[in-house]
């Protein structure tokens, strides 16, 4: 991860309200791999992902003065922008990824599979570590956190109780906790 | 509920994960403002999450960045005016005490707005200025202090200056180190370096008895200024300094590409 230079949220906030582009260089430095990582999750198609990720970036400098650090974390906002893009362009372009997914009895073990191709891309270690998490509880992180997919949605997709659903959530967020805290 | 069954209800991780109804949103939202410990608890989720979309990134190709760069350059927002239709108004005889008593109070009225306007103006003004003067001291004071630093090394009465000269294939590339005679501190001027490619970082090595021994990473951007004074590794005797350019990340144990070298 690059440590070269390290703004504090605060600071980059306020730098990014004025539209200075030196702190959007940072931003961008910072923030891209793991946006990009979010989007190929979903399209998984390298050149479409930064294409969104591009769009993404544009609309994160457009609309900077929507964001309210009242709210919740910086990343925590341009995952949302970036996430509802993604999924906004997969409708329009008609992709049928996502009923792919949600038909396939499988899934379990289809998103074993998704994990392997992104680890190829790995830049940091950390991911193994991250397999102390079990399977299903990182499903659940995953299908949540990056897909956006409600509780009764990811209920639906892995065939699990909604009441398991809610446990197995905070489990999984206890565990990454020990690991990425 | 109070502040620890909130923190430990498992609702603040779902609202993280985006996965509560609005009403649960609406009270997690209100919690937040309301207990410290709560707002402290949600950030610290949101943390890790984030730490979690880092290890799965996947770094995107260098256009990306260029296009967003020339895209945010090139924008210019045009507003665009709406043309509302005029809609022709019935009209009504109106007795002459509420034609003045209206007229006076939309005078009234006007004057209200005029002065609303002429305010709030000041302190939007106001409240920029301050922003940016903010900023603006802070940038001043990081580089008054990074000038200091450089001042401070390069005038020491100890520091004997050895300047690294770029290798044949980069004869362009040059640094500077300062050695402090008295107490073996090194510093190193990397501002004539060329900027390392995306993904690449300088490390710094000393030559002892032979053999490269790493100095540690060269950061050449500090918020987004070059830098142009960093303490390095002491060593004890060493011959020669060299930088050689690296994967980004943690200190290599022998240098793969050399840049500039000089002894000492």
């Amino acid at each position: 991860m690059p440590e070269i230079i390290k703004y504090s949220e605060e600071i980059l906030v306020v730098q990014l309200q004025s539209k200075d582009q030196q702190a959007f260089s940072y931003l961008y430095d910072n923030y891209s791999g793991a946006l990009n990582g979010v989007i190929y999750r979903l399209v998984e198609d390298k050149e479409l992902a930064e294409d969104i990720l591009q769009e993404a970036f544009i609309k994160i400098w457009n609309n900077f003065s929507h964001y309210d650090p009242g709210k919740g974390r910086l990343f925590t906002w341009m995952l949302n922008i970036t996430r509802n893009l993604t999924i906004d362009t997969l409708r329009s372009k008609g992709y049928k990824k996502q009923s792919k997914i949600s038909n396939d009895a499988n899934s379990v073990s289809n998103f074993a599979e998704d994990n392997k191709i992104a680890e190829r891309f790995d830049a940091i270690g950390i991911r193994k570590q991250l397999a102390n998490l079990k399977p299903e509880q990182r499903i659940v992180i995953d299908l949540a956190y990056f897909n956006g997919y409600t509780q009764d949605e990811i209920s639906k997709e892995t065939g699990v109780p909604l009441g398991t659903v809610k446990t197995r959530m905070r489990s999984a967020i206890l565990e990454l906790r020990k690991i990425l805290e | 509920m109070n502040e620890q069954e909130i923190i430990s209800s498992g609702l603040l991780e779902l609202y993280v994960m985006g996965n509560t109804t609005a009403e649960e949103t609406l009270n997690v939202e209100a919690w937040a403002k309301l207990y410290p410990d709560v707002a402290t608890e949600i950030a610290a989720i949101q943390r890790v999450m984030e730490n979690y979309a880092q290890a799965t990134a996947i770094t995107p190709a260098a256009k990306v960045k260029e296009n967003i760069f020339k895209a945010i350059q090139t924008d210019t927002a045009s507003a665009i005016t709406k043309n509302k239709e005029a809609v022709a108004a019935k009209v009504y005889s109106i007795s002459p005490f509420w034609k003045y008593a209206a007229a006076a109070s939309i005078a009234l009225l006007i004057g209200s707005i005029i002065f609303n306007y002429a305010f709030y103006n000041k302190y939007q003004s106001a409240s920029n200025d301050l922003v940016a003067t903010r900023t603006e001291l802070q940038k001043q004071k990081d580089l008054a202090e990074s000038m200091h630093n450089y001042m401070k090394i390069t005038g020491d009465k100890n520091a004997m200056s050895v300047s690294l000269k770029g290798m044949p294939d980069v004869p362009e590339a040059a640094a500077r180190i300062y050695w402090m005679q008295d107490s073996h501190e090194v510093y190193i001027d990397p501002s004539n370096l060329p900027e390392a490619p995306e993904g690449m970082q300088y490390q710094f090595w000393a030559i002892v008895d032979g053999k490269p021994v790493s100095g540690g990473m060269i950061n050449t951007l500090k918020d987004g200024r070059v830098v142009h004074v960093q303490k390095m590794k002491a060593f004890g005797n060493a011959q020669a300094f060299a930088v050689s350019l690296e994967k980004a990340g943690p200190e290599k144990s022998a240098p793969s590409h050399v840049f500039v070298m000089g002894n000492l």
